[in-house]
Protein backbone atom coordinates (compact mmCIF):
# COMPACT_ATOMS: atom_id res chain seq x y z
CA UNK A 1 0.00 0.00 0.00
CA UNK A 2 1.15 3.74 -0.60
CA UNK A 3 2.50 5.22 2.08
CA UNK A 4 1.36 8.21 1.09
CA UNK A 5 -2.45 6.94 1.29
CA UNK A 6 -1.68 5.99 5.00
CA UNK A 7 -0.68 9.02 6.17
CA UNK A 8 -2.72 10.98 3.87
CA UNK A 9 -5.81 9.09 5.74
CA UNK A 10 -4.53 9.91 8.58
CA UNK A 11 -3.77 13.53 8.08
CA UNK A 12 -6.79 14.29 6.73
CA UNK A 13 -8.66 13.52 10.15
CA UNK A 14 -6.55 15.92 11.51
CA UNK A 15 -7.47 18.88 8.98
CA UNK A 16 -11.22 17.50 9.78
CA UNK A 17 -10.79 17.82 13.62
CA UNK A 18 -12.94 20.95 13.70
CA UNK A 19 -16.05 19.13 13.99
CA UNK A 20 -18.66 19.92 16.31
CA UNK A 21 -18.23 17.15 19.63
CA UNK A 22 -21.79 16.48 21.06
CA UNK A 23 -21.43 16.87 24.66
CA UNK A 24 -17.77 17.69 24.89
CA UNK A 25 -16.63 17.38 28.21
CA UNK A 26 -13.66 17.39 30.45
CA UNK A 27 -11.99 13.67 29.94
CA UNK A 28 -8.77 12.13 30.69
CA UNK A 29 -7.81 10.92 27.37
CA UNK A 30 -5.59 7.86 26.69
CA UNK A 31 -1.88 8.18 26.88
CA UNK A 32 0.77 6.28 24.34
CA UNK A 33 2.61 3.88 25.96
CA UNK A 34 4.16 1.35 23.99
CA UNK A 35 1.53 -0.78 24.02
CA UNK A 36 -1.36 -1.86 21.05
CA UNK A 37 -4.17 -2.25 22.67
CA UNK A 38 -5.83 -3.76 18.81
CA UNK A 39 -5.67 -7.35 18.80
CA UNK A 40 -8.74 -9.18 17.94
CA UNK A 41 -8.31 -8.98 14.49
CA UNK A 42 -5.51 -11.48 12.97
CA UNK A 43 -4.19 -8.93 10.90
CA UNK A 44 -4.18 -6.74 14.64
CA UNK A 45 -3.30 -9.37 15.98
CA UNK A 46 0.11 -10.11 13.72
CA UNK A 47 0.91 -6.32 13.59
CA UNK A 48 0.39 -5.92 17.39
CA UNK A 49 3.81 -8.42 17.47
CA UNK A 50 6.06 -6.74 15.36
CA UNK A 51 8.71 -4.40 16.86
CA UNK A 52 8.21 -0.81 15.77
CA UNK A 53 9.31 2.76 16.30
CA UNK A 54 6.59 5.56 16.16
CA UNK A 55 7.07 9.09 14.18
CA UNK A 56 4.99 11.80 14.94
CA UNK A 57 4.32 15.17 12.95
CA UNK A 58 1.94 17.74 12.99
CA UNK A 59 0.56 18.94 9.76
CA UNK A 60 -0.67 22.55 10.21
CA UNK B 1 3.45 1.42 8.02
CA UNK B 2 1.79 -0.50 10.65
CA UNK B 3 -0.73 1.96 12.17
CA UNK B 4 -1.63 6.04 12.36
CA UNK B 5 -3.73 7.44 14.70
CA UNK B 6 -4.63 11.42 15.78
CA UNK B 7 -3.70 13.36 19.12
CA UNK B 8 -1.69 15.85 20.74
CA UNK B 9 1.48 16.11 21.54
CA UNK B 10 4.59 18.79 22.15
CA UNK B 11 3.08 20.22 25.31
CA UNK B 12 3.44 20.41 28.75
CA UNK B 13 -0.83 20.38 29.57
CA UNK B 14 -1.62 16.87 31.41
CA UNK B 15 -4.80 15.52 30.00
CA UNK B 16 -5.29 17.92 26.91
CA UNK B 17 -8.69 17.35 25.04
CA UNK B 18 -9.52 18.93 21.78
CA UNK B 19 -11.34 22.38 23.58
CA UNK B 20 -8.21 21.94 25.92
CA UNK B 21 -5.67 21.50 24.74
CA UNK B 22 -3.18 23.83 26.14
CA UNK B 23 0.30 23.96 24.08
CA UNK B 24 0.09 21.20 22.36
CA UNK B 25 -0.16 20.64 18.71
CA UNK B 26 -2.47 18.61 16.47
CA UNK B 27 -0.48 15.35 15.45
CA UNK B 28 -0.07 12.37 13.55
CA UNK B 29 1.31 9.50 15.30
CA UNK B 30 2.77 7.00 13.09
CA UNK B 31 4.03 3.19 14.20
CA UNK B 32 6.24 1.50 11.55
CA UNK B 33 8.49 -1.36 10.62
CA UNK B 34 12.09 -0.49 10.81
CA UNK B 35 12.64 -3.27 9.16
CA UNK B 36 10.70 -2.20 6.22
CA UNK B 37 10.72 1.45 6.24
CA UNK B 38 12.69 4.00 7.50
CA UNK B 39 12.63 7.33 9.70
CA UNK B 40 14.04 9.02 7.05
CA UNK B 41 11.62 7.71 4.53
CA UNK B 42 8.81 9.38 6.62
CA UNK B 43 10.78 12.20 6.87
CA UNK B 44 11.07 12.58 3.09
CA UNK B 45 7.40 12.61 3.12
CA UNK B 46 6.52 14.46 5.31
CA UNK B 47 8.42 17.46 4.05
CA UNK B 48 6.51 17.10 0.89
CA UNK B 49 3.67 16.93 2.11
CA UNK B 50 3.60 20.69 3.30
CA UNK B 51 5.21 23.97 3.14
CA UNK B 52 8.05 24.20 5.11
CA UNK B 53 8.67 27.91 4.21
CA UNK B 54 5.02 28.83 5.70
CA UNK B 55 4.85 30.64 9.36
CA UNK B 56 3.12 28.45 11.79
CA UNK B 57 -0.18 30.09 12.07
CA UNK B 58 -0.49 28.58 15.87
CA UNK B 59 0.84 26.39 18.31
CA UNK B 60 -2.37 24.24 17.86
CA UNK B 61 -1.90 23.88 14.01
CA UNK B 62 2.19 23.59 13.31
CA UNK B 63 3.98 22.18 10.96
CA UNK B 64 6.69 20.12 13.12
CA UNK B 65 8.60 17.11 13.56
CA UNK B 66 7.91 15.50 17.41
CA UNK B 67 11.09 13.36 17.75
CA UNK B 68 10.60 11.21 20.27
CA UNK B 69 14.87 10.15 20.73
CA UNK B 70 18.29 12.01 20.37
CA UNK B 71 18.61 10.16 16.87
CA UNK B 72 15.31 11.27 15.34
CA UNK B 73 15.97 14.67 16.40
CA UNK B 74 19.60 14.19 14.39
CA UNK B 75 18.14 12.68 11.58
CA UNK B 76 14.95 15.52 11.42
CA UNK B 77 18.03 18.21 11.56
CA UNK B 78 19.99 16.49 9.06
CA UNK B 79 16.95 16.15 6.52
CA UNK B 80 15.84 19.86 7.43
CA UNK B 81 19.10 20.91 6.24
CA UNK B 82 19.44 19.09 2.81
CA UNK B 83 16.13 20.02 2.67
CA UNK B 84 16.72 23.60 2.72
CA UNK B 85 20.27 23.49 0.66
CA UNK B 86 17.76 21.72 -2.18
CA UNK B 87 15.39 24.64 -1.81
CA UNK B 88 17.72 27.33 -2.01
CA UNK B 89 17.27 28.17 1.50
CA UNK B 90 18.90 29.24 4.98
CA UNK B 91 17.79 26.16 7.54
CA UNK B 92 16.76 29.70 9.56
CA UNK B 93 14.17 30.49 6.83
CA UNK B 94 13.07 26.77 7.21
CA UNK B 95 9.53 27.66 9.56
CA UNK B 96 8.50 23.67 10.40
CA UNK B 97 9.66 23.32 14.18
CA UNK B 98 11.74 20.41 15.34
CA UNK B 99 10.34 19.35 18.34
CA UNK B 100 10.41 17.04 21.62
CA UNK B 101 6.86 14.84 21.56
CA UNK B 102 6.69 14.68 24.88
CA UNK B 103 3.74 12.59 25.75
CA UNK B 104 1.47 11.94 23.34
CA UNK B 105 -2.53 12.10 24.17
CA UNK B 106 -5.03 10.10 22.09
CA UNK B 107 -7.47 12.42 20.47
CA UNK B 108 -11.10 11.53 21.16
CA UNK B 109 -12.43 8.84 19.43
CA UNK B 110 -14.70 10.70 16.85
CA UNK B 111 -11.18 12.57 15.43
CA UNK B 112 -9.83 8.85 14.81
CA UNK B 113 -10.64 7.36 11.56
CA UNK B 114 -12.24 9.80 9.89
CA UNK B 115 -12.97 8.72 6.79
CA UNK B 116 -14.78 5.96 8.18
CA UNK B 117 -17.32 7.65 9.76
CA UNK B 118 -18.74 8.22 6.16
CA UNK B 119 -18.87 4.13 6.52
CA UNK B 120 -21.29 3.62 9.36
CA UNK B 121 -21.87 0.16 8.59
CA UNK B 122 -17.66 -0.61 9.05
CA UNK B 123 -17.11 1.61 11.58
CA UNK B 124 -20.38 0.29 13.67
CA UNK B 125 -18.61 -3.24 13.12
CA UNK B 126 -15.36 -2.31 14.18
CA UNK B 127 -16.52 -0.24 16.88
CA UNK B 128 -18.24 -3.85 18.16
CA UNK B 129 -14.90 -5.58 17.45
CA UNK B 130 -12.92 -2.98 19.55
CA UNK B 131 -14.99 -1.24 21.96
CA UNK B 132 -12.27 0.27 23.78
CA UNK B 133 -11.22 4.03 21.55
CA UNK B 134 -7.83 3.20 22.00
CA UNK B 135 -8.01 -0.08 20.74
CA UNK B 136 -10.01 1.34 17.88
CA UNK B 137 -7.43 4.09 17.17
CA UNK B 138 -4.33 1.01 17.17
CA UNK B 139 -5.85 -0.80 14.58
CA UNK B 140 -4.16 -1.39 11.47
CA UNK B 141 -7.10 -3.15 9.81
CA UNK B 142 -9.06 0.35 10.96
CA UNK B 143 -5.77 2.11 9.31
CA UNK B 144 -6.03 0.61 6.10
CA UNK B 145 -9.60 1.07 5.31
CA UNK B 146 -9.51 4.93 6.30
CA UNK B 147 -6.81 4.95 4.05
CA UNK B 148 -8.38 3.07 1.47
CA UNK B 149 -11.83 4.44 1.94
CA UNK B 150 -10.61 8.34 2.29
CA UNK B 151 -8.67 7.79 -0.77
CA UNK B 152 -11.71 6.41 -2.92
CA UNK B 153 -10.29 3.60 -3.80
CA UNK B 154 -8.15 5.54 -6.59
CA UNK B 155 -5.42 3.34 -7.66
CA UNK B 156 -4.92 0.84 -4.90
CA UNK B 157 -8.14 -1.32 -5.29
CA UNK B 158 -6.96 -4.16 -6.62
CA UNK B 159 -4.64 -4.21 -3.61
CA UNK B 160 -7.44 -3.59 -1.04
CA UNK B 161 -9.25 -6.59 -2.93
CA UNK B 162 -6.16 -8.69 -2.38
CA UNK B 163 -5.37 -7.61 1.37
CA UNK B 164 -9.09 -7.61 2.34
CA UNK B 165 -9.37 -11.58 3.52
CA UNK B 166 -6.54 -11.24 5.66
CA UNK B 167 -8.53 -8.21 7.60
CA UNK B 168 -10.34 -11.06 9.19
CA UNK B 169 -13.43 -9.09 8.92
CA UNK B 170 -17.07 -10.80 9.16
CA UNK B 171 -17.99 -12.30 6.07
CA UNK B 172 -21.03 -10.23 5.50
CA UNK B 173 -18.79 -6.94 6.40
CA UNK B 174 -16.02 -8.50 4.00
CA UNK B 175 -18.37 -9.02 0.82
CA UNK B 176 -20.09 -5.64 1.59
CA UNK B 177 -16.34 -4.02 1.45
CA UNK B 178 -15.89 -6.01 -1.67
CA UNK B 179 -18.73 -4.52 -3.19
CA UNK B 180 -18.30 -1.11 -2.36
CA UNK B 181 -14.96 -0.98 -4.10
CA UNK B 182 -16.14 -3.06 -7.45
CA UNK B 183 -18.54 -0.21 -7.27
CA UNK B 184 -16.37 2.50 -7.23
CA UNK B 185 -14.12 0.95 -10.06
CA UNK B 186 -16.73 0.02 -12.26
CA UNK B 187 -17.76 3.65 -12.10
CA UNK B 188 -14.47 5.22 -12.54
CA UNK B 189 -14.37 7.55 -10.02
Amino acid sequence: MNFRLLIGGAVAGLALMVGDAPGERLVKLAKADGTVSAKTLPLDAETARIKFNTATFGIG
Amino acid sequence: MLRTRAGYAGGNKEFPTYYGMGNHTEVISIDYDPRVLSYEDLLEIFWSAHRCDQINRSRQYMNAVFYHDETQKKAAEKSRAALAKRRGLEVSEVQTGILPVGDFTYAEGYHQKYYLTRYREIRAALTEVYKDEKALADSTVATRLNAYLGSGMKKDWKVFLEELPKYGLAKELEESLREAATQVVKSGK
